[in-house]
């Protein structure tokens, strides 16, 4: 095996003269900055300088028209006093809590039962998968239909199995329209979580538990005192994708519910988008702007604390310590 | 020793019980959305919970398409789909190999830039100033969805080709120098060919991500509805203001979106799946 050289051009290839090699040292620079500029303008147009433009609103009144004015901290200041927008944010974590204590059990658990060797397994790995490659706009206009209170497929469907007896008006109040954006937004990711867990079980190895039941240990005690904590390292990465994911929702809120009942299932991203482009109160840039920012910050901390809780549990439980490649 | 065999038996029996429920539960709301949409409207009002329509129609995929307009958005749909996947194999790949190579001035910079916006997540909040670079270019049409789509997706495209490249051997890349090739040479004969693997991912990727994507054209086709995709042409249908919901209209545009990814799905299941896990890790 040859050592890995890092530069893209071993140099005793290159022409001896040194005037000759400069020049092609140079030219190779161009074509290697022409190559790289197809990903950069997009880049750099629209998600870097879109970030410093919001930045720099969020200061500012603005309303479209007349040109931004520098207001300072006018707008944070608002937001800190703003009430239905501090509703929005305790609804997305009410969200993405919801998600994460129900969908997540439910992947690991079904990703065991996959793992287990048994026949067919592929099938139904490719069936659970398959709401995570639909378009999660879709899907919300989708469940719209199906949880449609009179008449409705979900209603039809529950009172056939006697689980409710008279049809519910889902997305007519604030607890079922919140449950039902819930269990949706778990129908269609537990099948990606699943394939996480299934990939860190397979890294299990089968000896280990093997001998755990020659010693007599339970399937749950193999579970709970193996499989568990070797699948910590990944169920932290699941964790963190889904923390991440279910903060920054948008879609899915959007075509479900659209906020409603009376704006009661806003989440951060569906408030802030109406004070940009909302029809009531829209073209507020200056203050959609600030709830931008602020939006952001909230998931990147929610993100960091978990992290950090994380790691610190990780450090007391196996004072060997893990070496985890950070990110 | 019995009893230990028939208890194992219980378990699988339980075991496929319990797959069998979920399945049921993942594809009944697909199954139901699908036949209803071959229901006459009166029907799709009246009869909810019955699966198969009484009366079969075509009325409102013929509907959707002459009256809805979804001719028009599937055509949208294709070239925002074309373009992104097109722009994004050629780009992302030409990236990818440099950073995996070392080549290209300021990598460093360029890996810092690319990981900063993959942090930060430009999504939502940057909807509005990414829609407003576009009007000042005046590509606030469907090219301005493309690349507005790209500066998205890319980034995670480009960090899976980099990984990719990083495997690739270097010998056959240091003959064809010795041959006289230069950087692109190199790339475009030698290092591309080798790519295949990696950019079937990531081709899916992007044909998944712009086939699916909603608040982009969205917000980009709020005053020009000509250009709207057949996702935000869906979703249009949704949120009419008149009170009754034009479902018919509704589920004939969502099924033209899912049948053909679900179809695409199962055909290429393993890159789809191997995408969306690493993608999201990455991301």
């Amino acid at each position: 095996m040859n050592a890995r050289t890092p530069v893209g051009v071993p140099e005793e290839q290159e022409p001896a003269s040194g005037r000759a090699r400069t020049n092609w040292k140079s030219k190779e620079r161009i074509t290697a900055t022409l190559m790289a500029l197809p990903s950069m303008i997009p880049l750099v147009l629209f998600a870097l300088l879109p970030v410093a433009y919001v930045v720099f609103l969020s200061f500012t009144r603005y309303n479209g028209v007349t040109s931004p004015q520098w207001i300072g901290l006018i707008n944070y200041q608002h937001m800190l006093k703003d009430e239905s927008w501090w509703q929005s944010v305790l609804i997305t974590l009410i969200f993405a809590l919801g998600q994460i204590l129900l969908g997540l059990p439910l992947s690991l658990f079904l990703a065991t039962i996959l793992n287990s060797g048994l026949k067919g397994m592929a099938v139904f790995r490719g069936i659970f998968f398959l709401p995570y490659v639909i378009s999660i706009a879709v899907i919300g206009v989708v469940f719209y239909f199906l949880l449609r209170p009179v008449n409705g497929v979900i209603n039809g469907i529950l009172q056939a199995l006697r689980i409710i007896s008279v049809d519910v008006d889902w997305l007519g109040s604030q607890g079922t329209a919140l449950a039902s954006l819930i269990l949706v937004g778990v129908w269609s990711t537990f099948g990606i979580n699943l394939i996480f867990f299934l990939v860190g079980l397979q890294t299990v190895p089968k000896e280990l538990l093997e001998s755990a039941q020659l010693d007599g240990a339970s399937t749950f005690q193999q579970f709970r005192h193996i499989t568990l904590p070797l699948l910590a390292p990944i169920t932290r990465v699941v964790v963190v994708l889904s923390i991440v994911f279910s903060l920054r929702s948008f879609d899915l809120v959007k075509t479900l519910t659209d906020g409603g009942p009376a704006g009661q299932t806003n989440v951060m991203y569906t408030y802030l988008f109406d004070y940009f482009f909302g029809t009531d109160r829209g073209s507020q840039y200056g203050y959609a702007s600030a709830l931008a920012v602020g939006a952001s910050v909230i998931a990147a901390i929610v993100s960091l604390i978990y992290m950090a809780l994380a790691r610190d549990r990780a450090v007391r439980s196996q004072a060997s310590g893990t070496k985890e490649g950070t990110r | 020793m019995n009893s230990r065999s028939t208890s194992k038996a219980t378990v699988r029996a339980l075991a496929y019980l319990i797959l069998t429920a979920v399945a049921i539960a993942t594809l009944v709301p697909l199954i139901y959305a699908f036949f209803a949409s071959f229901k006459p409207s009166a029907e799709i009002l009246s009869s909810g919970s019955q699966l198969l329509p009484e009366t079969w129609t075509f009325e409102n995929y013929r509907r959707a398409w002459e009256l809805g307009g979804f001719s028009r958005y599937l055509a949208n749909s294709v070239i925002v789909v074309v373009g992104v996947v097109a722009i994004d194999l050629f780009a992302s790949s030409m990236l990818g190999y440099l950073l995996a190579r070392r080549a290209v001035p300021f990598h460093g910079v360029i890996v810092a830039v690319m990981s900063f916006t993959l942090f930060v997540g430009v999504g939502t909040a940057t909807l509005y100033p990414r829609l407003q670079i576009a009007q000042v270019l005046g590509i606030d049409n469907l090219f301005g969805v493309i690349l507005v789509e790209l500066s998205g997706i890319g980034i995670i495209h480009v960090f899976l080709i980099r990984a990719f490249c990083e495997s690739l051997p270097l010998e056959l890349e240091e003959a064809g120098r010795l041959d006289g090739l230069g950087l692109f040479g190199v790339y475009s004969r030698l290092a591309l060919p080798l790519m295949r693997p990696i950019l079937a991912t990531t081709g899916i990727l992007a044909f998944q991500e712009a086939w699916n994507n909603f608040q982009i054209p969205y917000v980009f086709t709020i005053s020009d509805q000509d250009l709207r995709t057949l996702v935000v042409g869906v979703f249009a249908l949704r949120s009419t203001s008149e009170g009754t919901q034009a479902y018919d209209l509704m589920l004939a545009g969502a099924m033209i979106i899912i049948v053909p990814i679900v179809i695409l799905f199962f055909v290429f299941q393993r890159f789809f799946i191997q995408g969306m896990t690493e993608g999201s890790v990455k991301g």
